[in-house]
């Protein structure tokens, strides 16, 4: 068995951090009851989900800023000089 | 020697799902006794019998739409402190902005769920082209803490975000101040599971660097400090099945499955076959965050199949469950659940698909959560597929289970 145990001192490092922001989200909503559902209620069409399924299975984002990802860089232009 | 006990190991079929299920399903579980709520691409489902039956619940009609309208990459949660269910949904992206929802419900009223909803323009008039994608959320002794990415028009990644909510506010229903805090050097932070007054979270910073991040529930400080794994590959990534059908097609290294147990953390992520691994496994690091080392790496790996999308959690004695996929070889993509014991990872087969996935689609993420309230236990998700490859063959899987 493990011999990790939680305990209350799990406290951050002292390093310096930066700070958060606040903002507000306001009220929430009324409460809402969504319904338990039968299958033959649902509202989006089977078609609609496998046209969604295309577009799902696609090769993942990325995952974060990327070590070789550069912005492309365009030259100005200048006017051309003249003889 | 310590064993898997699986309670309760549940197929969910079409009556759960609806048929509203995907090939990169997503599923995440929470449950308080005989209260369970299961969430996937792209359905939702809840049980009052422990799992004896389970009710759709309609994710694209539950609520008023917002943005361009319900698409995925939902998350459920149970805080057993203010006997609440947490319930995120991602809305699609029109004119280059989303909104996420968090909708809670009451354990007296499971059921009825209140929300507020989240948008990049809210948090800075500015980002007119950012949308969030990809959540991971996790609690503390008084917060809930919520990552997403956000990507411009284009797709390319732009920065995270972390949200820190007061869980008291969640429950009570009322006007709801939170803080945020949003980096454009790391991506995918990967929140701890067991977390009490100070939540850790992790990312890649390049290399063989993990950056851990913590964030003290009293503070409104972010701190991080820089721990050095083994070197490990980050793919490509294959593991073929039976017929030579590949199923990790979308795997990439970003962190998965985090935890804190004490003063350990550890972190896990998906990383491609190399000396001494033959196939994909998952990279496991456990760091000190006292002294900010890394202290441990117990991969999970096997010498005829991958495992991948590990997701982890502590029991409230400290011990660590996991829920992950397994597959490759002669196996198609299995879901398999355990918990580390002492030097060893101890796994087992909740279900196995019949068929690989078309196109290698097949992920993004797991859930394993504490049960309750029986916190010596966990609660996972996983998925698999039965009788075909369409994205109807998805079965979901909830599985409640303990150390035998």
């Amino acid at each position: 068995m493990s011999e990790e145990r939680n305990t209350l001192g799990n406290e951050a490092p002292g390093t310096e951090g930066e700070n958060a922001a606040v903002a507000s989200a306001g009220e929430p909503s009324e409460p809402l009851e969504p319904r338990d559902l039968s299958a033959d209620e649902v509202e989006v069409s089977p078609e609609e989900l496998d046209e969604r399924e295309q577009r799902f299975t696609r090769p993942r984002k990325e995952m974060g800023p990327t070590t070789d990802y550069r912005a492309e860089t365009t030259p100005e232009e200048t006017p051309e000089e003249g003889s | 020697m310590a064993s898997v006990r699986l309670i309760r190991n549940l197929q969910l079929g079409d009556v759960a799902t609806s048929t509203l299920t995907s090939s990169v399903c997503e599923p995440t579980a929470a449950a308080s006794g005989n209260n369970i709520f299961v969430t996937g691409n792209w359905f939702a489902t809840r049980s009052t019998t422990g799992g004896s039956n389970f009710a759709f619940v309609d994710p694209f009609t539950a609520f008023p739409s917002a943005a361009g309208g319900f698409c995925c990459d939902q998350v459920v949660l149970y805080d057993p402190s203010r006997d609440i269910w947490i319930w995120i949904l991602q809305y699609i992206q029109t004119g280059g902005s989303n909104i996420f929802r968090v909708a809670i419900s009451r354990g007296s009223t499971f059921g009825s769920w209140y929300y507020w909803d989240f948008s990049p323009r809210a948090l800075n008039p500015a980002w007119t082209d950012l949308w969030f994608d990809y959540p991971d959320a996790a609690i503390s002794a008084n917060h809930l803490y919520i990552t997403f990415n956000a990507f411009n028009s284009a797709g390319r990644f732009q920065r995270a975000f972390v949200f820190k909510l007061p869980l008291d506010t969640l429950r009570n229903g009322t006007s709801l101040g939170y803080q945020w805090w949003s980096t454009t050097a790391n991506g995918s932070l990967r929140l701890t599971q067991g977390a009490l007054n100070t939540m850790f979270f992790a990312s890649h910073n390049g290399g063989t660097t993990l950056r851990v991040y913590s964030w003290p529930d009293a503070s409104g400080t972010i701190s991080s400090f820089d721990v050095n794994v083994s070197a490990y590959s980050a793919g490509p990534y294959s593991a073929p099945g039976p017929g030579g059908v590949e199923w990790l097609a979308r795997t990439d290294s970003r962190i998965t499955g985090a935890w804190l147990a004490g003063t350990r953390a550890g972190f896990m992520w998906t990383a491609g076959a190399g000396a001494g691994r033959p196939f994909p496994y998952v990279r496991v690091a456990v760091v000190d965050t006292v002294t900010r080392s890394l202290t441990g790496q117990p991969d999970i790996w096997n010498t005829s199949s991958a495992f991948a999308y590990p997701a982890a959690c502590p029991n409230a004695q400290g011990v660590v469950g996991v829920s992950l996929f397994f597959g490759g070889g002669t196996r198609h993509p299995s879901h398999v659940v355990g918990f580390r014991d002492g030097e060893a990872w101890r796994l087992v087969i909740t279900s196995s698909s019949t068929h690989g996935p078309s196109g290698g689609a097949w992920g993004d993420y797991l859930s394993c959560k504490r049960y309750q309230p029986q916190t010596s236990e966990w609660v996972a998700s996983g998925y698999t597929l039965q009788g075909g490859t369409d994205r109807r063959n998805v079965a979901p899987q909830y599985v409640h289970f303990g150390i035998g």
